[in-house]
This record gives structure tokens, sequence and C-alpha cells, in this order.
């Protein structure tokens, strides 16, 4: 493990301060790009850092520490920025595909798969439009996906950081793939119209 | 009715999205041509919603290669589940692209944030 990572362990309050030193600058760019407000950057940047700190006996070094970090001040950034625009939390159950009692899809399925949604728009946008998506989504889906894409953690790691097995970890992030998927398509695809 | 027009409605038959009349004709068809009969018991042996809730496995190869092929069989007919995976993939690249790297060039964070957040720890 990062030998910063265990003097941090280690309560060494040096540690914390390089910690901050270190990542501090990168991490506000980062809950900067999602929030576009300087303040409330910081803010998210110092609720990260708190949730770092009293967090981080469970740091296991399976991802680097500065990656660890970044999921962590992101999920701050994006907590922050569904608070902002005070949207009803969603079940997330809602998000999922409908089907006939035939087992066949409810509804025909628009094809949004290729490049064309960024021909529409312009690649920042994209990207800030799906950070917002991924904020809406209900932490049960927020959390894995942030693992995976964030951290890159393999199932049976973000079974071990959920509490749950591998395989119940894999088919949350499947479900938050599809939630995902379903507000893209409202948000991406009515800009591409 | 001709075996193309049997293909491009048999997933709105599958739907229940078709008239009485246009119903009778896709299962008249069915009884009267075999290739189209094997057609419609493979888009019935492998659901939509069976195939999204495993699209996972399908894509990450994990599924045996019989099961595999009955998902590529299922792939192959039906426009809705092409659709889906197509942009449940880019769903997948969206995601990595938007929450992951492309960090910023590496600046400092001002002293008074620094302290601020390094005081917020000792409360």
């Amino acid at each position: 493990m990062d030998a910063l990572a265990e003097r941090l362990k280690a309560g060494e309050a040096e540690a914390f301060e390089e910690l901050v030193r270190t990542y501090g600058g990168r991490l506000r760019a980062v809950a900067l790009s999602v929030l576009h407000d300087a303040a409330d950057a910081d803010d998210a940047l110092q609720e990260g850092f708190l949730a770092a700190f009293r967090s981080i006996g469970q740091f296991e070094g399976r991802a680097q520490l500065g990656t660890w970090l970044h999921r962590i001040v992101l999920n701050a950034a994006l907590m922050k920025l569904r608070a902002k625009r005070s949207r009803p939390d969603l079940d997330g159950e809602e998000l999922l595909p409908q089907f006939t009692s035939n087992g066949v899809f409810a509804e025909r399925q628009g094809d949004w798969g290729p490049e064309g949604v960024e021909d529409a728009v312009a690649r920042n946008e994209v990207r800030a439009r799906v950070r917002e998506c991924v904020a809406e989504l209900p932490e049960k889906f927020r959390i894995p996906l942030l693992l995976r894409d964030v951290e890159g953690l393999s199932a049976q790691e973000m079974g071990d950081r959920l509490g749950t097995t591998a395989n119940a970890a894999k088919i949350r992030l499947h479900r938050a793939r599809q939630a995902l998927r379903t507000l893209l398509e409202r948000q991406l695809v009515g800009v591409a119209a | 009715m001709t075996c193309k027009q049997f293909e491009a409605q048999v997933h709105e038959y599958l739907r229940g999205a078709l008239s009485a009349a246009a119903c009778a004709e896709i299962e008249r068809h069915a009884t009267e041509c075999a290739a189209c009969k094997g057609l419609l018991k493979r888009c019935q042996e492998l659901t939509c919603k069976e195939f999204v809730e495993f699209l996972n496995d399908y894509l990450d190869g994990d599924l045996d290669g019989q099961r595999h092929s009955v998902f590529d069989q299922h792939l192959a007919v039906c426009p809705d589940c092409r659709a889906y995976v197509a942009s449940y993939r880019r769903t997948m690249e969206l995601s990595v692209t938007a929450l992951g790297g492309e960090l910023a060039v590496p600046e400092e964070i001002p002293e008074r944030l620094l302290r601020a957040i390094l005081d917020s720890r000792k409360k």
C-alpha cells in the first residue's frame, strides 16, 4: 500500500496536509468541472476530503490513493449538484426498461448508440449532461457506477466494498447502467433532436 | 404475406401491437412456412426481458457457448435489442469518459482552502 496511506491510517497530522496539498488542486478542478461554481466546488472538495479522512481506515490499496479520493470527491460534487437542482429523489426502478407480459420491449427502442449524439452538441456539453444524469441516480446505482468507472474495481472488489457478493455487485452495476441509459436517452436524444 | 414481411412484423406481433387480422396473418404464415415458424420459435425462446437481464454477462463473454449463441440469434432477429445494446454500450463509454480521467492540469490548492479542510478535520 501507498506509504502516504499508511501514514494517514496511523493518524499522522503531516500526512493529512500532504494529502490535501498533493491532490487538493486537481480534485478542486474535478469538483469545479461538475458544479461550475467556485464556492460550491470548494464546499464539495471539503466535504469529500472530510469523508476521505473519516473512511481512510477502509482504504485497502486496491485502487491508487488518488483514484480513491477522486471517486469520493466526485461523489460529493454530484450529490451537491443534485441538491442544487432540487429534483425529487428517484427510486431508480422506474428507470429500468419495461416489458410486455410476453417479455418483449413495451416500447420501440430508439437507436442512439452510434457517435451521432456527439455531433449534435459539444463534447464538454455531453460530459456535463452525463454527470448531471449520474447525479440524478439514486445512491444504490450511483456508487457501483463510480466504483467501476472511476476506480476501475472488479466485481469482487466492488462486492467487498459494498458488503455484498461479486455477483450481486455485478447485477447492481448492470441495473445502474440501464438506469443511466434511460436518463441519457431523455437528455441526449432530446438534445440531438 | 412474404417471409420478409413476417420478419419485419414478428416483434410487433409478440409485443401485442398488431391488429387481430394482422395477427391471424402472421399465425397463418407461420403454419405454412417452416423457416418463419423457426424464426418465431427462436424469438420466443429468449425474450427481450431475459436478453436485457443477462446483457452484461453476454457483453462480458460470461455466457457458455450454447447460451451465447442463443443470445446471438435473438440479436440477429430483434431490432429493439440491437438498438438497446448499442445505446447500452454508448452509455458505458460516456460514463467512463465523463467520470474518469482527463483531469485539468494540477494546480495548487489555495492556502485558505487547505487550512479550512485541515481545520474542519479537527472539529
